[in-house]
């Protein structure tokens, strides 16, 4: 539902799906409304002006008309199409991942203060795979962090979820069923922990405390980062209870079936 | 509609014709009574030819299109150039392309895209008989492959995932060009398809 008949706002779009014989069905994410379906009538005609401006990843101002099923796009303004997320099928896998790490972590319609910052935080992700498609896991990584705090699901990583002690420098454990970190005793004692090298640890850390702009000032480990982002897609596969559509084609990108 | 208005058949025919594509509640409503109404011999074709569509067709070994022979009238051509593979998303695409007369290769139908957003992967669509078809044993005198799919990001990601298999095979991989549509007025382009036409200006 929108606050008025006619709405304008900045939008990323986040999935496309067809609807009827020539029209869209568009999942908005928005830094005011936060996430909404609307109907881009039409945008499957060749002929179509909105055609080419309301693919995924494309980040626009858009003009929203209120109807009894789902509002409808007015006007769109392309500000920014982030050619860069669709060149190169590592880009697109990257840039899918974000939109559906978003997707997921968000719900449809909720009016939430959180709402421009998980905007922010999307718009900081696309223009990095944009600009550097080669390099998306850091990105990545931070967004997973950032996302599942915004989610209400942050994983503890200053004290051990099992006993409370306040983590110390040194390699600990992480419970993905408990959602944080283990201290060595507590690792041996409970079951499906794994261990947490002390590198990983501090990415997740800083990645978790940091804004972006920290976080690019500083280098990272790739196979450390690696390893954090596996901690992290199995905590978000358990959070979500399934795992992310996008991630079997992350894992392999490109490698061939024959 | 109330059922106690019309007889079963009536209603259970609409329901069914308005579960095709493109047709609506009020088009299968017409369609039913111009059949109730129409030439005896009429809806017994129709009828005959819908018993016939699935079960006198199949899809060509080669090249995956619908066919009633194998293989195909297409692939078993000897007047096609052998040596270009158009990669196709649909069936309906091929006589799209190959109505122009412009293009005198072979065919391959994938029956889908890659879409990671939607979870559709390469074992969903027919990715492994292109590889076979590209194999040792295969066509061997393959030179080019043109993915013609749809300008949209699974079409992208179909033609981007296609062109890294392909990195390593002595095969050019082309993609149909992309920009302004013909008869179409400058001033109401939009931005990205106009970044693409000047992207793939040409010299004269």
């Amino acid at each position: 539902m929108l606050p008025n008949r006619l709405h304008t706002s900045e939008a990323l779009i986040l999935r496309s799906r067809d609807h009827r014989e020539a029209d869209r069905i568009l999942t908005l994410l928005t830094p005011d409304l936060g996430r909404l379906d609307v109907v881009a009538r039409g945008a499957r005609k060749p002929a179509s002006r909105k055609a080419g401006q309301v693919e995924p990843f494309m980040l626009v101002r858009i003009q929203l008309q209120q109807s009894r099923f789902l509002p409808f796009v007015g006007e769109v303004q392309l500000l920014n199409p982030f050619q860069g997320c669709r060149e190169s099928l590592q880009a697109i896998v990257a840039s899918s991942y974000a939109c559906e790490l978003v997707y997921n972590l968000t719900v449809e319609g909720e009016e939430s203060d959180l709402n421009e910052e998980v905007f922010g935080s999307l718009l900081t992700v696309l223009t990095e795979v944009d600009g550097e498609p080669d390099r998306p896991n850091l990105p990545l990584c931070w967004l997973e962090l950032h996302m599942l705090s915004a989610a209400g699901f942050e994983p503890a990583l200053e004290f051990c979820v099992g006993c409370g002690a306040e983590a110390r420098p040194e390699p600990w454990g992480f419970s993905v069923a408990e959602g944080g970190i283990l201290c060595p005793d507590c690792l041996g004692a409970m079951r499906g922990g794994r261990p947490l090298p002390l590198e990983v640890f501090k990415i997740l850390r800083f990645l978790q405390r940091s804004t972006w702009e920290q976080v690019r000032a500083r280098r990272v480990a790739q196979p450390a980062l690696s390893e954090a982002r596996d901690i992290m897609r199995a905590y978000l596969n358990h959070t979500l209870e399934r795992p992310l559509r996008t991630a079997q084609f992350e894992r392999h990108p490109g490698r061939g079936s024959h | 509609m109330s059922s106690d208005l019309l007889p079963g058949i009536v209603t259970d025919t609409i329901a069914s014709l308005s579960r095709l594509p493109g047709i609506g509640p009020r088009s299968a409503q017409r369609l039913t009574y111009f059949l109730l109404q129409a030439p005896e011999h009429l809806p017994r074709e129709l009828g005959d030819l819908l018993l016939r569509l699935q079960a006198e067709t199949e899809l060509c070994r080669i090249c995956c299109n619908i066919c009633d022979t194998q293989p195909c009238g297409l692939c078993s051509s000897r007047d096609r150039d052998r040596s270009v593979i158009c990669v196709v998303e649909e069936p309906q695409i091929v006589s799209v392309i190959d109505r122009m007369g412009q293009f005198n290769g072979l065919y391959h139908v994938l029956h889908g895209t890659l879409s990671p957003l939607d979870g559709r992967g390469p074992d969903d669509i027919r990715l492994k008989e292109l590889w076979r078809r590209l194999d040792v044993g295969g066509e061997a005198e393959v030179r080019e492959v043109i993915v013609a799919t749809s300008p949209d990001l699974p079409g992208q990601a179909t033609a981007q995932w296609i062109a890294d298999e392909l990195r390593h095979y002595p095969i050019k991989v082309s993609q149909l060009a992309r920009g302004l549509a013909a008869g179409s007025d400058l001033e109401y382009a939009d931005d990205v398809s106009f970044r693409f036409a000047l992207e793939g200006r040409r010299i004269l």
